[in-house]
């Protein structure tokens, strides 16, 4: 069994998942995001990315432009 | 002049942009064109500009989370895969381009055997250990004798 078993979070992570969890029913941008946690892109995304791997977050394109369709991201 | 000036800054972010997007390993290109899109949200050319180099530390680790996260992937297969042999010269390696120019010590395998220095070295404190166990020297005598 995985009872034992602990998944360790990094600050970066932590400080991410506040900000959504803060309005758990909004859509984020990640500009948005980043600004919000203060975290560089390089370092949003890959952190991003894994969220999404573990289901923890969902994620859609939304075009408010026809032109520019950007992802949001919020928590599953 | 100014408004010039920042359109010609976002088509060089844009471009920088796509290169990343064509960097980036197939199954993070989506979240390489979710990076693009947000540059339509930033407004002054620092905080893009700061958003981009962001972009090149995404490819890096996305990059190398790719090679090492390939099943059976080693840095001896790695290696082997990036130098071809030439033929009639089978004991001389032939880089690949990317590998021709690029100083023996930034290669990946030798970046990662002097990360890997500690580890050595514990091995080899285990070899010598192992060289002076009673059983071992036992095994050097016997040899001593035959010869």
């Amino acid at each position: 069994m995985d009872m034992g078993r602990r998944i360790r979070i990094s600050p970066q992570t932590l400080l991410l998942l506040e900000a959504l969890l803060a309005k758990p029913a909004h859509w984020h941008h990640g500009y948005s995001l980043s600004q919000q946690t203060e975290l560089a892109s390089g370092t949003l995304y890959p952190i991003l990315m894994r969220l999404e791997k573990l289901a923890w977050l969902e994620t859609k394109w939304r075009t408010q432009v026809p032109s520019a369709a950007r992802l949001v991201t919020s928590i599953a | 002049m100014e408004i010039n000036s920042t359109i010609r800054w976002r088509n060089i972010a844009n471009t920088f942009v796509r290169v990343i997007i064509f960097l980036l390993p197939a199954d993070a290109r989506d979240w390489g064109r979710a990076f693009a899109a947000e540059l339509s949200a930033i407004e002054t050319p620092l905080a893009s500009f700061q958003w981009l180099l962001g972009g090149i530390m995404l490819i890096t680790a996305r990059s190398m989370e790719s090679v090492l996260q390939q099943p059976g992937t080693s840095l001896r297969r790695f290696r082997r895969k990036h130098t071809r042999i030439r033929a009639g010269h089978s004991r001389s390696p032939h880089p690949s381009i990317c590998y021709r120019f690029t100083p023996g010590s930034l290669r990946p395998h030798s970046l990662a055997s002097r990360c890997a220095h500690g580890a050595a070295n514990s091995h080899l404190r285990q070899y010598g250990i192992w060289m002076d166990a009673p059983h071992r020297r036992g095994a050097d005598q016997k040899t001593r004798e035959n010869s």
